[in-house]
């Protein structure tokens, strides 16, 4: 790539690499019109280009570039969540556990920016001031149907406001003096350690239902707690079927036989997909995995569209597995893995199905 | 940042909000970025990566890298030249370690005389690209990034500038005496 013989040949580069003024490129235009050497020059340099274009680029199957992703969102969620050996909520695909620093950073600096109007960032009045050395506490949000929310932590107060749709959330021990909570159009429900799924429609919170731990529920009217396997308002069909604009169900006073109501009586006619799979999850994350179990089939079955078949398919066949059924969990995962080959459980599904036959 | 809720479909969300989304713990929102830009970043790293480098290790730490520089993204519509800086970041690191040496060291000692050429490939065009690529890896490691970012990949010099952390003016010298490097292999070796 010698200038050669002609004295504007070093514009050759700058004139291809594109980095002439206007006025410049034109003018060199001009030149090549009547410079055999330039125009050779040019032509070298193209040729070259093209001739780098031929360097392996690592392409590999779009197969291929589907289980990378899939693995490399498994190893996201580990980073972002740690690896805790306690945890067992694996289940959760997008889960939202930012780094305090990190959330501190970006509140700030996005705080003033956030245009009025929106539910998102506002606190709510409830919120009392707590000492800042507390430190928030750690959360997993699932979107289980259409959920749209905004996560917050800060001054050990972690707050979701969940706007529509239904979410399910895992929250790890709540120190004192710290607080998590979900602060819904018509109230907030706060947490003392627990997984609970909340699901809101039409400006409305429509079911609290709680798997683990304690949930204090302040929404439409209603005060109280629920605790694990109770839910909000008492019968699941009741939220189901009422239509967005009736009044919210009466406030229940949940008692201990109110656990009775949630489980394998909880109505499977529910009319939305959104409610079935919260209700599959319900299950799940409650710990009945022979309920799960059904549930998710019937899911998968009734709505064989639907994105979150995946999900079912997958949780269907770990509800399998923690039930102590190998070889059902293995077929399950099997399935999974025929259906979606490069899913976002793909990793974990292949482990299920090649698990070792029980003895 | 507008609106930091979630909705269904990330797949029209612009970069900055993307990468908000990230800095905030939404994987989805990486999954987003990584259908857009991987192939971009995974091609850079196959070129400009030692040969004995595991390019999809060296993909995969980029994306986990983003985890934690999405909170300093300075808002740029187009997050590639952005996400191309940080694949070159872990390929240098990848090229750093020592062990990465040693294997190198192995590998080229074990490589073939010439690389495998395609079928479709006419054999004077996959001799010359065979040259080019021979004349290519022997190019020192700052030429071989100027030739990929600017001739491959067309960023302009200033993104390249603030890729490598050198003057635009250096930019433009490197891949100046890149090309004379080339261009001098292949006449050489047609002769
Ligand atoms: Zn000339």
């Amino acid at each position: 790539m010698t200038h050669g013989p002609c004295k504007r040949g070093w514009e050759v580069e700058a004139f291809e690499d594109g980095r002439l003024s206007d006025r410049d490129r034109a003018s060199f235009e001009r030149h090549m019109e009547g410079c055999a050497h330039c125009r050779t020059a040019t032509s070298r340099l193209r040729e070259l280009g093209k001739l780098l274009e031929s360097l392996p680029a690592g392409e590999r199957t779009d197969l291929e570039r589907r289980r990378a992703r899939a693995s490399l969102l498994a190893r996201a969620n580990e980073t972002t969540i740690g690896r805790d050996g306690r945890r067992s909520s694996r289940w959760i695909a997008l889960a939202l556990v930012p780094a305090m620093a990190l959330v501190l950073f970006l509140v700030a600096r996005t705080w003033p920016r956030t245009p009025t109007g929106t539910v998102a960032s506002t606190p709510t009045a409830s919120v009392t001031a707590v000492a800042p050395t507390v430190a928030a506490p750690l959360f997993e949000v699932a979107d289980v149907d259409h959920a749209d929310y905004v996560a917050e932590r800060a001054d050990g107060v972690s707050r979701v406001a969940l706007r529509s749709g239904s979410a399910s959330f895992h929250v790890e021990h709540v120190k004192p003096g710290a607080r998590f909570l979900v602060v819904v159009p018509d109230g907030e429900v706060e947490v003392r350690g627990t997984r609970f799924v909340v699901e809101v429609a039409a400006g409305r919170t429509r079911s609290v239902v709680v798997s683990e731990g304690v949930v204090a529920v302040r929404v439409s009217g209603f005060e109280g707690v629920l605790r694990a396997g109770e839910r909000w308002p008492q019968s699941p069909a009741v939220s189901a079927t009422a239509a967005p604009s009736a009044a919210p169900p009466p406030a229940s006073p949940l008692s201990p036989s109110a656990r009775t109501a949630l489980g394998p009586a909880a109505s499977e006619t529910s009319p939305s997909p959104g409610s079935r799979f919260a209700e599959a999850m319900g299950a799940y994350t409650g710990g009945d995995y022979g309920e799960a179990e059904r549930r998710f089939i019937a899911f998968a079955r009734d709505f064989p569209t639907d994105t979150r078949v995946e999900d079912a398919m997958f949780l269907l066949a770990d509800a399998r597995a923690r039930r102590g059924d190998g070889v059902g969990a293995r077929e399950a995962a099997r399935a999974y893995l025929r259906r979606f080959p490069g899913g976002l459980r793909a990793q974990e599904a292949a482990r299920l199905a090649n698990a070792p036959s029980p003895p | 940042m507008p609106d930091r809720s979630r909705t269904r479909d990330l797949s029209e969300v612009p970069d900055p909000d993307l990468l908000a989304r990230i800095a905030q713990g939404e994987l989805g929102a990486l999954g987003v970025l990584y259908d857009r830009y991987e192939r971009d970043v995974r091609r850079v790293v196959a070129r400009l990566a030692s040969s004995s480098a595991d390019i999809d290790d060296v993909v995969q730490n980029t994306f986990l890298e983003v985890l934690r520089a999405a909170a300093g993204y300075d808002g740029r519509p187009n997050a590639r030249p952005w996400l191309i800086g940080l694949g070159v970041t872990q390929i240098r690191r990848d090229r750093r370690s020592v062990s990465r040496l040693a294997a190198r060291l192995a590998a080229w000692a074990r490589e073939p005389a010439s690389p495998p050429t395609s079928p479709e490939e006419s054999a004077v065009t996959s001799a010359r690209a065979a040259r080019l690529r021979r004349a290519f890896e022997a190019l020192s490691t700052k030429k071989r990034e100027v030739v990929v970012l600017v001739t491959l990949e067309g960023l302009s010099g200033e993104e390249v500038a603030r890729v490598l952390d050198v003057p635009v003016a250096t930019v433009w010298t490197r891949l100046h005496h890149a090309r004379k490097e080339l261009s001098h292999a292949m006449s050489q070796e047609e002769s």
